[in-house]
């Protein structure tokens, strides 16, 4: 069966475009969620197998949606979408229980190789 | 990938953030103390950046980048909120507007004032305050120098990869499931991110065999290496900070950065090309080359790089001179020597530096009787100084002379003083950058800042900078210059079609000639050339422009196309130029000759063709 993907990030275009790469490697895309807190909540509903979470989002951003879902689900696996430039916070992001990142312009090649380190 | 969905997403996501921007800065006008909106604002510009940036709009996304900056650095509290502040924020979203659209429009950067992402990003450099302390060690193992136990254990991150500490601290967590980690080095509590040198040790007692280790560590992705040294000793490489060093003739890089520039533009056709195909095994083996293609690339860059003293130190014997010559006092400080750039930029910035320096000396400074009287040390300071940024190097050439008189500046424009608008910061540099304006004899006695800015400004954007200028009457003037820190550089022939223009590395060019494109009896176009009828494009119709009347006389170049030849029909060709190939995503819908972007001096940007390319596909760029 298909792995199970929710996709968070606050504009619609990214999240197509995450979608569209995963969706054509064979993932399911089963939700998305543009704020932190819609993260949490479609994550409890869901429990997909993977997570792809954007940092800058409104209401709570995606650091705080990743220390949130970790707590109650220690080994979700969350792979941050990062801009350029951002170290800072994706270590910040990786000390809260993220398990990797990509750095956005995404590359599908890029994306699909970290998904597949990840569930593998 | 479908671009045209996406341009749409892009569009209407885009407006909408917009809009809320409008939204927000009214109410942060209304109150510049208020912090929501800020949060808001920075929010917006972020998001926006990352689909302009994953669309291939070089020039928006920078300007997005600076604002979003910008915007961090006011939150943060490195920079007040003023209403300079909320005005300079409301003149970006007001050009982001307008750039969406054209980018949209297949004319990214066309309304674009570049002077603008300058301006944004001067405001946010701010006042010198400390920078804020990277984040803490948290959850990771304190080190211990020399204590713990366990073989030590080195993990090596790929040259060249984006964020190589974060990717580090991933294999240290990975370290971390499979038993004790210690004496971590570099020190995760202190490192900062962006200085991270690429190889991270620590000593590791684990109950696992050792190839699970390096198994599981390899498996961290972008780990070129994992070494474990059983004996106790720390690894000699990272307690020896010394390194041999090896000498290079300079054309033996030099060759070696031509052939990797080319190199990567073979990858990207080649990657498109795959793309096209939709083979995995393809598209897998591409990618591997593409990865080693960058990190040779970047190896090579970072072979290149020389610390600005080798520049800084010829100036302060100049100044010395020059001081005595015109009668004044000058002291030099010089900052930031140890500050790299890629030796082509260095050499290429000598000359402009130098101008600016003896400006600074025989104009800005006053002579030691007037400063005196206007309560100044006699002696006059020039400062000159590099400093690393986020990206690329910032060199600032300052002096603590009279400031630029703009009264005079205005008489001297005479009727066009009015159309010269206010003459702020940087309407006062676009003025003295004038090429007529600088080489009046007039000007020199104002203030000498006209001399040769144009010359100056026009080096600097030639290998992808910047410059901005403040001046302050009687406090001085300072010139602050943007670098990139590393340059490819492609000699390249530029040619015009309709208002675009496109570059062909001159490499690929074997002759030009003027001829009228026929219908041959194929069915294709050719042009006969020396009795020869050579197959041919019209660059008009590839690139999605109105075919021009027929049995007109158009200039075209000569190709190598394979074995063979090929004719290229444009509308004018404009000369050689040598083009600054930046590391720029092209747009998603792209066709595969499109092999990579640059800046042209005068700010706009071009494209780089593949011109055997373009004889592969009968591909128009949709756009």
């Amino acid at each position: 069966m298909a792995h199970t993907v929710l996709v968070c990030d606050d504009a619609i275009f990214m999240r197509t475009m995450i979608a569209d790469i995963l969706t054509q490697a064979g993932y399911k895309v089963v939700g998305e969620a543009e704020s932190g807190v819609e993260a949490v909540r479609r994550y409890q509903e869901l429990k997909p197998d993977l997570v792809t979470m954007d940092i800058v989002m409104p209401e709570m951003g995606g650091i705080d949606a990743v220390r949130e879902i970790v707590k109650m689900y220690p080994d979700a696996k969350i792979l941050m979408c990062s801009a350029m430039g951002q170290q800072a916070l994706v270590v910040e992001a990786i000390q809260a229980g993220a398990k990797d990142f990509v750095v956005k312009p995404f590359q599908p090649a890029r994306v699909l190789e970290a998904v597949q380190r990840l569930l593998s | 990938m479908d671009t045209s969905k996406y341009a749409a997403l892009f569009l209407s996501d885009s407006r909408e953030n917009l809009q809320q921007c409008d939204t927000l800065l009214l109410a942060w006008e209304g109150d510049p103390a208020r912090t929501e909106p800020v949060a808001g604002l920075f929010r917006a510009m972020h998001s926006i950046k990352g689909m302009a940036a994953t669309m291939g709009y070089a020039r928006l996304t920078d300007l997005t980048h600076q604002a979003e900056h910008l915007l961090d650095s006011v939150r943060a509290g490195r920079v007040p909120p003023s209403a300079d502040l909320v005005a300079l924020m409301f003149e970006v979203v007001d050009a982001i507007g307008a750039g969406v659209d054209d980018a949209v429009a297949g004319a990214d950067g066309q309304r674009l004032d570049p002077v603008l992402a300058v301006r944004v990003a001067e405001m946010a450099s701010g006042p010198a305050v400390k920078p804020v302390a990277p984040p803490g060690g948290g959850t990771l193992a304190e080190p211990q120098p020399g204590a713990g136990a366990g073989p030590w254990v080195t993990v090596t991150i790929r040259a060249g990869v984006v964020m190589g500490w974060a990717r580090a601290l991933l294999a240290l967590r990975r370290a971390e499931e499979l038993g004790t980690v210690s004496a971590v080095t570099p020190d995760p509590a202190g490192i900062e991110p962006d200085k991270f040198a690429g190889k991270l040790a620590f000593r590791l007692e684990s109950a696992e065999p050792m190839e699970v280790v390096r198994a599981a560590l390899m498996g961290v992705g972008d780990v070129a290496e994992v070494t474990v040294e059983d004996d106790g000793n720390r690894p000699a490489e990272l307690s020896a900070r010394s390194r041999p060093d090896v000498r290079v003739a300079r054309e033996h890089l030099d060759r070696l950065m031509g052939e990797v520039g080319e190199l990567v533009v073979a990858r990207n056709r080649l990657a498109q090309m795959a793309d096209e195909r939709r083979d995995p095994g393809l598209q897998e083996a591409v990618g591997a080359l593409s990865r080693l293609t960058d990190q040779v690339h970047e190896g090579v860059l970072q072979a290149r790089m020389a610390p600005v003293s080798e520049v800084f130190d010829r100036f302060p014997r100049a100044i010395r001179d020059l001081a005595r010559q015109v009668g004044k006092q000058v002291r030099l400080e010089v900052t930031g020597r140890e500050v790299e750039l890629d030796r082509s930029v260095l050499e290429l910035i000598q000359d402009p530096l130098l101008h600016l320096l003896r400006n600074a000396v025989d104009h800005g400074l006053e002579d030691p009787a007037t400063r005196t009287a206007a309560g100044k040390p006699a002696e006059g300071l020039v400062r000159l100084g590099a400093q690393r940024q986020r990206e690329g190097v910032m060199i600032t050439v300052a002096d603590d002379g009279r400031g630029v008189d703009r009264d005079r500046v205005r008489k001297r424009l005479g009727e066009a003083a009015a159309a010269a608008g206010d003459l702020d910061d940087a309407g006062l540099l676009a003025v003295l950058a004038r090429p007529g304006f600088s080489t009046a004899e007039a000007v020199t006695s104002v203030s000498g800042r006209g001399v040769g800015i144009d010359v100056v400004l026009t080096r600097i954007r030639e290998i992808g900078g910047g410059i901005t200028l403040r001046s302050t009457p009687g406090e001085g003037t300072s010139f602050s210059i943007r670098l990139p820190e590393t340059m490819a550089v492609v000699p390249a022939l530029l040619a015009r079609v309709g208002s675009e223009r496109y570059a062909i590395p001159l490499s690929r060019v074997e002759e030009t000639g003027r001829a009228v494109l026929e219908t041959n009896p194929v069915g294709g176009r050719a042009v006969r050339f020396r009795g020869e009828p050579l197959p041919a494009r019209d660059l008009r119709a590839a690139v999605g422009q109105p075919a021009p009347p027929g049995g007109e006389v158009r200039p075209f170049l000569v190709v190598a196309v394979g074995e063979g030849r090929g004719v290229i029909v444009v509308d004018t060709l404009l000369g050689r130029q040598d083009l600054v190939v930046a590391a720029v995503e092209l747009p998603l819908g792209a066709p595969g000759w499109i092999t990579g972007a640059a800046v042209l001096p005068d700010g706009m940007p071009t494209f780089l063709l593949d011109p055997a390319g373009l004889f592969q596909e009968e591909v128009v760029w949709q756009r």
